[in-house]
């Protein structure tokens, strides 16, 4: 029993040992900058987006005139070769928060590697203004480069010149322009009332309603009441007959409408994150499909 | 590198101590099972080979009863020779003896026989109940050692205030080696079990086989001389 036992353990060592050298082996999971951040987008988040926002600054002003994108045409064309220096300021501010976003990037390389990727001549007074204030000691160094402007130097001249392609085409007012709108006075989100809460609502109306005299589910009849609620469910007014049918019994149909509706509220199953979507909304009164 | 390459031995070391006891323990029991699955691999391809050789001698007639006795009396075996020597044994002794009625003879071999297979079969049954107790007990104990080491390292997570992946899962890494080890010593404990209880079984009805059919010789030779 004994040379068993050592035979066991010996086994046993042997195995640990050979898990301890293919754990090694095995290497850590891949790359962490290979990772891609991912945002989880949900439907709040949409109709949020699509919906234009109250409190929106008033843009009466005109969208700011498009410049050219860099495309060159087919056609050869006659330009001249520089345009005014302050357009070219202008248009170089634009496209700089496109290489710079605020939201922080999950890796930082990416940013140190932009750095001197821009040896673009328009942005050099840009980078130096950001040296002066990182850099201390390089302080006395760059600004003598920046004193000395009247030393000839090809390099600042190539500076001032504008190195856009000069056939490059017109782009459409919608490309450039980013800046977000106000949305449309009626705009109605992406998110959908729920089958649930639509249900809710009819459930709890068919409770409340009782229908006036004459009027069973046989009969063909109908009144649509436009109602107006506030954000807890509550009517905001009295419903208002908006569309009938033609028929002696429609009066008390919709009084009975209006008061089922009276009774009832406020419909809490309505949610206040869709209060866009049931804010205005038209009721239908059908004996038919509120009695069975 | 040296880190990783010591992975396993880091995880139990930043184990609670109740996982780290139940980690021992389990593994000391993986041990024994092996061991014990080795010794018993090892008894029964003995027993089986040393039935197999008796029982050629025995039914070639090549040799007398006598003769086998002499020869396997010494050999002290495990299998139908051991049950063959002890019936052998009964016979000369009453023989030698002049015992007046042989019609006890019979009952004697008889039951000398039937004490012989129950020691033999107690013999190869023998540190089999402990195979069987680790294959259902081991995964409840590792078990045991998990929920212990989750319950610890839940405990850190809400003491250092962080739910990041990267403070969760070491933790219950080491929590779950519990169970592994309790599945590495469970598993071929009811492997071991089931084919060594199998075996049991199968030596059994061989030496019964044996029995009845040596009592058989021996009950004619008894009439034959009676």
């Amino acid at each position: 029993m004994r040379s068993d036992w050592i035979i066991s353990g010996c086994g046993h060592v042997a195995i640990f040992v050979a898990g301890l050298v293919t754990l090694a082996s095995s290497k850590p999971n891949a790359d962490v900058s290979n990772f891609v951040p991912v945002a989880v987008v949900t439907d709040t988040d949409v109709s949020r987006a699509a919906l234009g926002q109250e409190n929106a600054p008033n843009q009466s002003k005109p969208k700011p005139l498009a410049d050219k994108i860099d495309i060159p045409k087919q056609v050869e064309q006659v330009a001249p070769k520089a345009a005014p220096k302050p357009e070219i300021k202008t248009d170089a501010a634009p496209p700089k928060p496109q290489q710079k976003p605020p939201e922080q990037k999950p890796d930082p390389k990416p940013k140190a590697a932009q750095k001197p990727d821009k040896k673009d001549p328009q942005f050099k007074p840009d980078k130096i203004a950001d040296l002066l204030k990182k850099d201390e000691k390089q302080k006395p160094r760059e600004q003598k480069e920046t004193q000395q402007p009247l030393k000839y130097d090809a390099s600042e001249i190539a500076q001032l010149l504008d190195h856009r392609d000069p056939r490059r085409e017109l782009a459409s007012g919608s490309v450039l322009n980013q800046e977000a709108s106000l949305g449309a006075p009626n705009a109605a989100p992406d998110a959908q009332l729920s089958q649930s809460e639509i249900d809710a609502l009819r459930q709890r109306i068919r409770e409340c309603w009782s229908p006036p005299p004459g009027v069973d589910s046989d009969t063909n009849i109908y009144v649509e009441l436009r109602v107006l609620f506030r954000p807890d469910g509550s009517l905001a007014q009295p419903p208002v007959v908006v569309a009938g049918s033609a028929s002696p019994l429609g009066p008390a149909l919709a009084e009975s409408g209006k008061r089922a509706l009276l009774q009832c509220q406020p419909f809490t199953m309505l949610k206040p994150e869709h209060y866009a979507q049931w804010r205005d909304i038209t009721v239908n009164f059908n004996p038919r499909e509120l009695s069975n | 590198m040296s880190s990783s390459s010591l992975e396993l031995v880091t995880l139990f070391w930043h184990a609670h101590w109740i996982v780290k006891l139940v980690m021992v323990g389990l593994l000391v029991t993986s041990v024994w099972v092996w061991a014990i699955a080795i010794n018993k691999t090892r008894l029964f391809a003995r027993i089986r080979k040393a039935g197999d050789y008796f029982e050629q001698a025995f039914w070639s007639g090549e040799q007398s009863f006598e003769e086998l006795y002499k020869t396997f009396a010494a050999a002290n075996g495990h299998s139908t020779d051991a049950l063959f020597v002890a019936a052998w044994e009964e016979w000369k002794r009453s023989i030698e003896a002049h015992v007046r009625s042989l019609a006890g003879l019979q009952v004697r071999i008889e039951k000398k026989m039937n004490v012989t297979i129950a020691r033999e079969i107690e013999h190869m049954e023998r540190r089999l109940l402990v195979l069987a107790t680790v294959g259902s007990a081991g995964p409840f104990v590792g078990l045991f050692g998990t929920v212990a080491g989750i319950m610890s390292s839940f405990q850190s997570i809400a003491a250092s205030q962080n739910t990041s992946l990267a403070v969760v899962a070491p933790g219950i890494a080491e929590a779950l080696f519990a169970t592994a080890i309790g599945l590495v010593a469970a598993i071929p404990a009811t492997i071991f079990y089931n084919k060594f209880a199998a075996e049991v079984n199968r030596q059994a009805q061989r030496l019964e086989g044996f029995a009845d059919e040596f009592s058989a010789i021996l009950s004619r030779q008894i009439d034959e001389r009676g």
